[in-house]
């Protein structure tokens, strides 16, 4: 993001933001930080989000998909909340590396994480295997799903009716997107009231503290009135494959990688062997074969593109940005004009480009107070960092790559002394008590860094991840079968959910999805409101049938 | 005896019994789980080797000669072989212990890639290559060698500098002022040792990680002698040797780690249930005195580190040492404990005999 910033600039950036932060805190403005005389007492992610230690033992939980996602949710797991019992993946390449990890990055792997103990964790190499194990095991409390996007549907809800059947509710946390379609998020959200189980999606950046700070200092006011945000995640996938990078052996006669992408993986004889010829079990779980099965992103039929995998993280930060609203309509354009045959060829769009209507603040009264986002994803090119610059009348505010928080102000006329990437800013009241930002010489000293208050005990900036899975464990503790999803008189939830619970999650779903319609139908989608409520059976025209079907 | 007083002597019992037992378990828990990561920490196993080699005590000092004294063992690895004649090639003067350690690493190094005769010239140069860039850096009077990054702040110094001032820490360690201790007071001389100490630790832990940086030099050399299909090879065999000190040590060391491990539940669980009482309160007693030897508060020794409190002479090791010879002489385990049945099924059936023959 904002790709003309030097390393000077982009340090006045975050030294803005972390002085703003704490000017707001001192100010009443923002909870997260606690300030005591002139100490500043950091919150640690786990006050934030008001969840606390578990009592009792850990959450017992199956972790279905051990692919490259499941790794990190491995790796990132905090035992004493989450504890996996067993693992289940049909690819043998996964099943090994989701035990021994990776040496680098964030999938350690069960190994590290359990030390001898991971001997005793179960590995399930089929579906079937996995059902038999909810069936069987009255332990298991909660199953954590990674698996192919086509397949979150019908094992959230498989598991869920088991837990009901046995008497005992199986809690499910899925990771993004929800679901294929939005009829299954919906199917999901039923089924989890029905059976009275938690649902929770794994959009980690409802957990990450660097958004709640941004999201906080957005709301205090200080960007003015934000008509703005572009979003992006730009990768480039065109530098050519060697084959000598993979230690296996590769299989002959299938599609290899042209490029390198990691979205195409090479497809090696340890997985090729064990699966080629089972082809009919593939398909009961919407893989027409192999190949599918391991790129599975690359599929409309079995994943969700660009939109799905990269755009509905950034685009749950966008809304939430703009204070937890709906879009208003979305249109674009999407181009597969890069990848083709033999050369890592796909279903998917490489590059989309999404124009997305919000409303404003004041759009209640006045429809022409529109917020435009726009977000964009492509193949060729990996200049800029991913992140999202919101762009405010009195100022910008960049996130990028989910580690770091830039503020700059714009400069009043004849007021400027410095450009504004170069100004420093802090916090200071109005005469009607409202926060703004000035500029001025008087900011010096150290500033508590904010951002600091993400990093974990490794010195690491968490993206939210171990949180999320923190919170879920905290909240199945919690959580008592019978009271269920009652409501309140003002219509909130009795019981602790997590921040994106399934209704949360299924808005999520709606905006790629509904991406991905306008694109394909070059045209104009406005987004009804009874698609975004889970009673009302309204789907969106992005809708098809699944190949996966849920009873 | 006064029953409250029974009452109180099988609560302190207890107590203990419980101490030693949790400590016991815990240290066995995480030797059964190994080494672990998460994203809250990392938790190894437990090893006594950093309390023995911190140790201050008597006690502590023995037990080092045993298992290898780290400070010993650092000289030993820092301290090149005299020239002996002007021509002698470097790496003929590297530290004895060192060339033994590396030696014996590249040769189990080719053992497990299955080197061939070439290859092992090939390891042998490699480890000549090192050897020379070793000795230069631990003789030189300037810091002439750029290649390997230095890790700490005192690797602006020439070794040769650090090495020494090293050994002087040491020296000073070793030799408690005692008219210091009479006229300045036990309390600034122990923070003095105190600090003296962790300097030594901060040398010795600062010298070693630059030294390893040449082991580590020295391993990427080997890797790369190795060929992909050898490498591939030796997948299924578990992981590749590593350069380690003499294995004899660590044999002992593991035999005192176990020891300690299970003794501490054993111990532990007898005096809760009441089974052998008294030989388990003498045997916890002992392993208290031996703790106590190894760092005891004496003031003219410097105080461990995470020590709350302030102890003179006496410490809760000693106290703890105490009540469990207190409880010795008693017949606690008969009172509320498995040595009741156990006297019963021994005497006590043979008295009710006696009994009925008369």
């Amino acid at each position: 993001m904002a790709l003309d910033l030097t390393d000077q600039q982009r340090a006045v950036g975050k030294a803005n933001f972390n002085r703003t932060a704490e000017g707001l805190t001192r100010r009443g403005f923002m909870k997260s930080l606690v300030a005591s005389g002139a100490a500043v007492a950091v919150a640690t992610p786990a006050a934030y989000y008001g969840y606390k230690s578990i009592t009792g033992n850990p959450v017992k939980a199956v972790l279905i998909g051990a692919g490259d996602e499941g790794g990190v949710l491995v790796g990132e797991h905090n035992p004493n909340y989450l504890e996996f019992l067993a693992v289940c993946d049909i690819r043998p390449s996964n099943m090994k590396r989701i035990f021994d990890g990776e040496p680098t990055g964030l999938r350690k792997g069960l190994k590290k994480v359990y030390g001898n103990r991971a001997n005793n964790i179960k590995k399930l190499d089929s579906y079937d295997a996995f059902v038999d194990e909810l069936r069987k095991n009255k332990d298991i409390e909660a199953v954590v799903i990674a698996l192919p996007l086509c397949m979150h549907a019908k094992a959230a809800i498989d598991a869920m009716k088991i837990g009901k059947e046995r008497g005992k509710p199986i809690h499910v946390l899925t990771e993004k997107l929800m679901a294929w379609n939005i009829k299954q998020c919906k199917q999901m959200i039923r089924t989890a009231k029905e059976c009275g189980s938690i649902l929770s999606v794994g959009h980690q950046r409802h957990y990450s503290l660097l958004y709640a700070h941004a999201t906080e200092v957005i709301n205090a006011g200080v960007l003015g009135d934000i008509r703005h945000i572009r979003a992006l995640w730009h990768r480039n996938f065109t530098w050519p494959f060697d084959p000598k990078t993979v230690k296996d052996k590769l299989v002959e006669g299938v599609p290899q990688p042209y490029y390198r992408d990691g979205w195409f993986p090479p497809i090696t004889h340890v997985d090729y062997d064990a699966l080629h010829d089972k082809t009919d079990m593939l398909r009961k779980y919407g893989f027409d074969n192999i190949e599918q099965l391991i790129r599975w992103r690359l599929y409309q039929a079995t994943g969700g593109g660009l939109m799905a995998e990269l755009g509905s993280h950034q685009l749950d930060a966008c809304s939430i940005f703009l204070g937890h609203v709906h879009p208003l309509a979305v249109s674009g354009v999407g181009v597969r004009s890069f990848f083709g045959p033999g050369r890592n060829d796909r279903d998917i769009d490489d590059h989309v480009f999404a124009t997305y209507e919000f409303p404003g603040k004041n759009y209640a009264k006045d429809k022409n107070d529109v917020v435009i986002v726009t977000y964009s994803s492509i193949s060729t090119n990996g200049f800029e960092n991913y992140g999202e610059c919101v762009m405010g009348d009195r100022g910008t505010l960049i996130v990028e790559k989910e580690e770091s928080v830039m503020l700059f102000p714009e400069n009043e006329p004849g007021k400027a002394k410095t450009p504004p990437r170069g100004t420093e800013v802090g916090v200071s009241a109005t005469g009607k008590g409202e926060p703004v930002l000035e500029s001025g010489s008087t900011w010096g000293g150290p500033t508590a860094s904010v951002t600091g208050t993400s990093v974990g005990p490794t010195g690491r900036i968490s993206r939210g991840y171990t949180e999320e899975m923190e919170d879920f464990a905290y909240c199945v503790r919690l959580w008592d079968p019978k009271l269920g999803y009652e409501k309140d008189r003002d219509g909130n939830y009795k019981q602790r959910l997590t921040r994106c619970h399934g209704e949360v999650a299924m808005v999520d779903a709606i905006v790629a999805l509904t991406a991905n319609y306008a694109m394909h139908t070059h045209q104009r989608v406005e987004f009804k409101p009874e698609w975004f409520n889970a009673e009302l059976p309204d789907v969106p025209p992005s809708d098809q049938k699944a190949k996966v079907e849920v009873a | 005896m006064n029953k409250l007083t029974a009452f109180f002597l099988l609560l302190l019992r207890l107590a203990i019994g419980w101490h030693f037992a949790a400590e016991g378990y815990h240290k066995l828990k995480g030797y059964w789980e190994g080494p672990t990561e998460t994203v809250v920490g990392k938790s190894k196993p437990f090893s006594s080797a950093g309390y023995f080699r911190e140790g201050t005590g008597p006690l502590a000092k023995y037990i080092r000669k045993e298992i290898g004294d780290p400070d010993e063992e650092a000289l030993a690895l820092l301290t090149p072989k005299a020239a002996e004649s002007p021509n002698l090639p470097l790496h003929a003067r590297t530290p004895p212990l060192l060339a033994q350690e590396w030696g014996d690493y590249v040769r189990r190094f080719g053992d497990y890639y299955g080197f061939n005769e070439e290859q092992r010239k090939k390891a042998e140069e490699a480890l000549v290559k090192v050897e020379d860039s070793v000795v230069r850096w631990l003789t030189s009077k300037e810091v002439t060698d750029k290649n390997y990054k230095a890790t700490t702040q005192e690797g602006r110094l020439p070794t040769p500098v650090r090495v020494d001032e090293y050994k002087q820490k040491l020296q000073e360690l070793s030799e408690p002022k005692y008219s210091h201790l009479l006229s300045i007071g036990p309390d600034a001389e122990a923070t003095r040792l105190h600090n003296v100490k962790a300097e030594v630790v901060r040398l010795r832990v600062g010298l070693l990680n630059d030294l390893d940086e040449y082991t580590q030099a020295l391993r990427k050399e080997l890797e790369a002698i190795a060929t992909p299909e050898q490498k591939k090879a030796a997948e299924g065999k578990g992981h590749p040797p590593q350069p380690q000190p003499p294995a004899e040590a660590n044999e002992k060391q593991k035999w005192i780690d176990l020891a300690t491990m299970y003794g501490l539940t054993a111990l532990g669980m007898c005096l809760i249930v009441g089974l052998f009482t008294r030989l388990a309160c003498l045997l916890a007693a002992g392993f208290l005195l031996m703790t106590y030897l190894c760092m005891p508060p004496f003031p003219w020794l410097p105080a461990p580190p995470n020590n709350e409190g302030y102890y003179l002479f006496v410490n809760k090791n000693v106290i703890e040492m105490l009540a469990l010879l207190a409880l010795a002489t008693t017949a606690s385990g008969r009172w509320l404990g498995l040595d009741a049945l156990l006297h019963w099924m021994l005497f006590g059936s043979r008295r009710r005999s006696a009994a009925s023959e008369t």
